[in-house]
């Protein structure tokens, strides 16, 4: 049971992980605290969703189709919303992103309702039992998709020159410039990737879970809470941040209750702030 | 190469420089002197875009450059080695290096410029892997010069290079420093430790309030009256 209870917290803290690493890839760059990151995810479950009702695409195909445009969006709302907050006061710049995810949620409660959709049917179904551990296909790939994109996230922040570029904007605004980056063009990718990266967990995540204009809300809670947890600006920390988060939301829903699940997850991070006041990978 | 005329700029409205004017010629050592406030700083800021000046012009290499974004001006040849050296300080010795030339396409240019560095300071080339932050002053501050030097520049912009070192280290820098200008690169140079720095520098102004207020060659300027009493105490 409690190995059990450890893959499905791993499962859901995966997607937690995605949804994180974008809240704080945003924060490390452009001191931005995207609000609006469940949203994303909200949309690209939407997107799966339509790409599979009219084109009926698996999930895991629509991956790169709804990536793309997921991106585009993050560079629309950077360029009309984002980059104008930046030069006002810095309660507009905290509140912006707010204002925007209020605006989707709602906005597809108008426009779709709140029903519960779910994908009906989907490539990988079934399940592997191991007797100790009973693993379902489908929450597999979305296990197996978060744990490539982190990777290749990594990769690209580690070892390609733009990669390099945005994580120079985020150690030093000033010297970055002078060496010839364009900030605003490192801020422009970091949001795009961030909504592609929300996007494609909203991809996987449809895989079993069901999918409503609010679904984003509470992964956002838990996202935000995981990025505090691994310490803000660490997109590693964040990382570690999601899995945790998702281990202990699992373990509270089974041996408590499903109510209690914010409260530890809450207690959990207030525990951290008060031992590890910068986070657990803070410094 | 670099025309600065009647400059006046600031921050938030608060003006620093009120009528800054200097030149700087192809292949040469300039020097900015002036004490703690006189707008060294504001001024080469004003140059690479930083700060918008409120009036007056800066012409580089016959063109004006006054409302250039700082990011072009490595296109343009102009490299700036900052106050406070700014590495990025969580990534190794070589990544910084390759920042510095982010701007050059040619991935057998960067090579070639890496190894150049590399055999110019040996010692960048022991701490290649290690993150910057962990690095000495004088070290950071090679690397530093190095990284404006990855962009290939014509101009190199050093402001306080000296600052926070060793005396002993702060030799070898200025002995570096003209090395480099041997090679015929331009340097601009901002030091609060002007004694040293007329020993080198081919030309050089005297700054206060936001005005340069003396200019001359570098042993014109050791000899005036005015600098030995500011900075030598003698009168």
């Amino acid at each position: 049971m409690i190995i059990q209870c450890i893959f499905e917290g791993i499962v859901i803290g995966s997607i937690l992980a995605l949804i994180s690493m974008g809240i704080a890839l945003i924060w490390g760059v452009m001191n931005v605290l995207s609000f609006s990151q469940g949203e994303f995810l909200m949309i690209g479950m939407y997107l799966t969703f339509f790409f599979n009702k009219n084109l009926g695409l698996d999930p895991i195909i629509s991956i790169p189709f709804t990536a793309v445009i997921m991106f585009a969006l993050g560079v629309l709302v950077y360029k009309t919303l984002i980059r104008k907050a930046l030069k006002g006061p810095i309660l507009s710049q905290r509140l912006i992103t707010f204002a925007l995810s209020m605006v989707l949620v709602n906005g597809m409660l108008m426009l779709v309702t709140s029903e519960f959709r779910t994908i009906p049917k989907v490539i990988f179904t079934g399940t592997v039992d191991f007797g100790f551990l009973v693993i379902s296909k489908e929450k597999l790939v979305p296990l197996m998709v978060s744990v490539l994109v982190t990777g290749a996230l990594f990769l690209f922040m580690n070892k390609t020159n733009i990669g390099k570029a945005i994580r120079a904007t985020s150690l030093n605004k000033d010297a970055e410039e002078l060496v010839g980056i364009d900030t605003e063009f490192s801020y422009m990718l970091a949001f795009g990737i961030a909504s592609a990266i929300a996007g494609t967990a909203g991809c996987v995540l449809s895989y079993y879970y069901y999918i409503t204009p609010t679904v984003g809300t509470s992964f956002l809670l838990f996202g935000l809470i995981a990025v505090a947890l691994g310490g803000f600006g660490s997109i590693f920390g964040a990382y570690i941040g999601g899995l945790l988060m998702g281990i202990v939301d699992v373990f509270a829903g089974v041996y408590f209750n499903t109510a209690f699940k914010y409260v530890a997850v809450c207690a959990l991070f207030m525990l951290v702030v008060s031992f590890r006041p910068k986070g657990l990978f803070g410094k | 190469m670099l025309t600065v005329e009647h400059l006046c700029a600031g921050y938030d409205g608060t003006p620093i420089l009120h009528d800054l004017s200097f030149h700087v010629e192809k292949g040469k050592i300039m020097a900015l002197l002036g004490s703690n406030g006189a707008g060294k700083t504001t001024a080469l800021r004003s140059v690479v875009g930083k700060i918008k000046p409120t009036s007056g012009g800066i012409i580089y290499e016959g063109k004006s450059i006054i409302n250039m974004p700082t990011y072009k001006m490595v296109e343009l040849g102009i490299a700036m080695v900052p106050e406070g050296r700014l590495l990025f300080g969580k990534m190794t010795v070589a990544d910084n290096l390759r920042m510095g030339s982010y701007r050059v396409k040619n991935k057998r240019v960067i090579q070639s410029k890496l190894e150049e560095i590399y055999e110019i300071f040996p010692k960048i080339k022991e701490r290649e892997n290690q993150l910057a932050e962990t690095l000495s002053g004088g070290e950071q501050q090679m690397v530093a010069i190095a990284r404006g030097l990855m962009s290939q520049p014509k101009l190199l912009i050093l402001d306080e290079p000296s600052l926070g070192l060793a005396p002993k280290i702060v030799k070898e820098m200025f002995d570096f420093i003209k090395k480099i200008n041997q090679t015929g690169l331009t340097i601009i140079i901002v030091e609060q430790n002007a004694i040293d720095t007329l020993q080198f520098a081919d030309y050089a102004y005297l700054m206060n309030s936001g005005e340069n207020v003396l200019e001359g060659t570098g042993s014109e300027l050791l000899e005036n009256e005015k600098v030995k009493e500011i900075y030598l105490g003698i009168t």
